[in-house]
């Protein structure tokens, strides 16, 4: 009994002389071998894939693929600010609202988020991505109903949608806090996790209206009309079909006598706005529905368009937006965005450029959407339009 | 196999480099994308030489009598730790809702304070950001912002106030500017609280300030939140997203110490370049005599061949179209053996030795082909970004 436990002690006082002995080797090969070994490695290697160890210089090279090294080395994910980490700490911040956010699709994508705004099947989203024959949302339990446009507020770029169905999750707007710039947000969507974060980069404000563009470039035709001579890339004309070499005689009601005509018509019209283009195209007659667009968008430059990526056609004009760094696409605005505190602050209205999306606030938007229930009363709109046809 | 054209050996492919500028830029996307060019040029310095630069710099200890390490807590922008945010100072997650909202308070605080210390610069037509650093207002910027020394700039506070300054020298090489304004009506003036860029540690939060687009009448400085996704000697890369008009503005740390200036990104929003605080740290002395230097934008050297990184000699597969080479006879299937006198082993090391050289410069080529040793000198010419893209 006695020997074994001094056995036991020795075995004991080996082990803690080991884990000693290996913790100074470890510390030895920490502080002598890898300096060495990398030194060795400076002068002498060419690969092109050597990383900066936190706190330590090691050399500074590029792949040659891409400027942006591969973050992934060492076998360590980035430590991205959306970080999976972060994220799941936004889960908790945001509460329930999620469950109150919908995705409004068309039959082939999702067009924008929406927010339940009543019970019994109403739907607040961004009007100007609502670019589709047929609309329905898909709720948070993954439901998905028809949904019908009952009206829409041009000045805030929102639209009031009807679905057939009772019960849902309205959201809840709280007594909303300012927002704080450098302040946390959470863009939700129909699910637990949010799809964004960023920070307040500006306070509440208004931005004037950029002008709105075709997306073209014009030339005078030889007869009537103005011939496309460049359809730029992204813009709405190329995604209503428009071609190089088309000469658009129509533009809605308003025949196009020349180029100075046509861009003078543009300018009275508003971006995100819908137009119907009438052109010849090889000595026949076309007819193509094209969405405006902001020239804010930096459309005719290429080098712009690539660092901003997709903007939002309706991306200014807006009375009272803040300003916000998340990272959106054009059919992630529309839904609701929420403070660390849970609180719903505002609606995501526009994905404006590389560093810039724009929400309006809560003290804007609640008092609208009120309006625009009282407006509606449930009597819809779309339908009103068919039947005076 | 890794393939590289001299004259547009680094460009990557997908990543379309952009200066960020503001919109009344001077600078083409041709230009820009030279930026990209000179940046990468830097990191691509045998590892030798870079090695011993490295050792040197820490020998020179003293650094610049105006930025020294003393002054640290002597701007008005530190602000101190708010408790439990022990783990996340050091580049950590948030994990807990506590966690996110102290790390969101302490946003909240710098943000508050760097308002104040960031301007914008205009020089000619471009218009950039920058940072007051010093009582009697030195403002760092970038290279690229600042321009030539000895000519007047404004600069416009974030309060409105629109006040002259001097531009002083410039690292181009590495994108560090100065300036220094010169009106004394408003000093001293507000000014950041310095830090040390050497300090920084991968995942680190960071703070962006800037006035992107250039300035805009009710709009203050543009705030973003990111953090520390790649360290290197000349460059920080951060997922604080940048843009046009934000070049020279300040990277704060959260304690409101500044640690990096915008300089440049690529197309994803995880592609954002800072110049490192401490290379204005080294760099002081010669900025704020005046003297400018370092490889400029636009002029990145090229000779016109293509070969492989991976054969075992510099052989040529294929000639620029009246390329410096192609003038000077050099034929695909030469094997390159000198560039100015310094001989050549591989294809990588004849990249490399063409980015050292000018363009303008005359340089003499050996080579071998069939067998035979021949000479020709050829002028270095300047890459074409427009027809590298």
């Amino acid at each position: 009994m006695n020997s074994k436990e001094t056995m036991n002690k020795m075995n004991a006082r080996r082990i803690v002389q080991l884990l000693i002995a290996g913790y100074f080797g470890a510390v030895f090969f920490g502080m002598v071998v890898c300096p060495l070994y990398n030194s060795m490695w400076i002068d002498r290697s060419k690969t092109e894939d050597q990383f900066v160890l936190p706190g330590r210089l090691v050399q500074e090279t590029l792949p040659q693929t891409s400027y942006r090294p591969n973050f992934d080395y060492l076998g360590r994910s980035p430590k991205l600010r959306s970080h999976t980490a972060v994220m799941k700490s936004f889960e908790q911040a945001i509460g329930e609202t999620w469950k109150s956010t919908v995705q409004v699709v068309s039959t082939k994508h999702q067009l924008a988020l929406g927010l339940i705004v009543q019970s019994d099947g109403w739907i607040v989203t961004k009007a100007s991505q609502l670019v589709a024959d047929e609309l329905a949302c898909r709720l948070s339990d993954g439901s998905r109903f028809p949904a019908t446009i009952m009206h829409v507020n041009h000045e805030l770029d929102l639209a009031l949608l009807k679905v057939n169905r009772a019960n849902l999750p309205a959201i809840q707007w709280q007594e909303s806090g300012d927002v704080h710039v450098g302040g946390w947000l959470a863009t939700t969507s129909a699910s637990k996790s949010p799809i964004g974060i960023g920070v307040v980069s500006v306070g509440p404000r208004k931005i004037p209206p950029s002008q709105a563009v075709l997306g073209v470039r014009l030339q005078d035709a030889e007869k009537e009309g103005a011939l496309v001579s460049e359809v730029v890339e992204g813009g709405g004309a190329e995604k209503a079909g428009v071609e190089e070499g088309d000469v658009i005689v129509a533009l809605d009601s308003f025949l196009v006598n020349n180029k100075e005509a046509l861009i003078r018509k543009v300018q009275t019209l508003r971006a995100g706005q819908l137009v119907t283009i009438g052109l010849t195209r090889n000595n026949s007659s076309i007819t193509l529905t094209a969405q405006l667009m902001d020239l804010s968008a930096n459309l005719f430059d290429p080098t712009e368009m690539e660092v901003n990526g997709t903007v939002s056609a309706r991306a200014s004009g807006f009375a009272k937006v803040f300003q916000h760094d998340t990272i959106l696409a054009p059919h992630q605005c529309g839904g609701p965005i929420v403070d660390t505190h849970g609180r719903v602050v505002g609606i995501n209205i526009a994905r404006a450029g590389r560093v810039t999306s724009y929400a309006i606030p809560a003290d804007v938007v609640v008092p609208a959407i009120r309006e625009m229930l009282v407006l509606t009363n449930s009597r819809p709109v779309a339908e009103e339009a068919k039947t005076s046809q | 196999m890794q393939k590289f054209l001299i004259d547009r050996a680094v460009l990557p492919r997908r990543s379309v480099l952009a200066s960020i500028l503001g919109n009344e830029s001077i600078m083409t996307p041709a230009i820009c994308v030279a930026w990209l060019l000179s940046s990468l040029l830097l990191s691509s310095v045998p590892s030798g030489s870079f090695a011993q630069e490295s050792a040197t710099t820490t020998l020179q200890k003293p650094v610049s009598p105006s930025i020294p390490t003393q002054e640290k807590q002597s701007g008005s922008t530190f602000v101190s730790f708010e408790t439990g945010l022990e783990r996340i100072a050091r580049g950590g997650e948030p994990s807990t809702l506590a966690e996110l909202q102290a790390l969101e308070k302490q946003q909240e605080k710098v943000a508050s304070q760097i308002n104040k210390v960031t301007v914008n610069v205009q020089q000619s037509s471009a218009q950039g950001s920058g940072v007051i650093i010093t009582p009697d207002g030195f403002v760092l910027t970038a290279a690229h912002v600042a321009g030539r020394p000895g000519r007047t700039a404004i600069v416009k506070l974030s309060d409105g106030r629109t006040v002259k300054a001097k531009t002083l020298g410039t690292n181009r090489g590495m994108d560090a500017g100065l300036l220094q304004i010169t009106d004394k009506n408003g000093a001293p003036w507000p000014h950041a609280t310095l830090g040390e860029s050497k300090d920084l540690r991968l995942g680190q939060w960071l703070i962006a300030a800037g006035h992107p687009g250039g300035w805009i009448s009710d709009r203050p400085a543009v705030i973003r939140v990111g953090r520390v996704l790649q360290i290197m000697k000349s460059t920080l890369v951060t997922d604080c997203a940048l843009i046009g008009g934000d070049s020279g503005g300040p990277l704060f740390d959260l304690n409101g110490r500044l640690i990096g200036i915008h300089s440049r990104i690529g197309t994803e929003t995880t592609d954002n370049m800072h110049v490192p605080i401490d290379v204005y740290r080294d760099s002081w002395d010669r900025m704020a005599q005046s003297q400018s230097w370092g490889t400029l934008p636009g002029f990145t050297p090229m000779i016109g061949v293509e070969g492989s990184a991976s054969s075992a000699r510099a052989e040529v597969t294929s000639i620029a179209e009246s390329g410096p080479a192609a003038r000077s006879g050099i034929r695909p299937g030469d094997i390159i053996l000198s560039y100015d006198g310094n001989s050549i082993s591989s294809f990588t090391e004849l990249q490399r030795a063409v980015e050292e050289s000018l363009p303008g410069d005359r340089v003499e080529i050996r080579y071998e082909r069939l067998g035979e040793l021949m000479r020709a000198r050829i002028i270095v010419g300047i890459a074409d970004p427009q027809s590298a893209k």
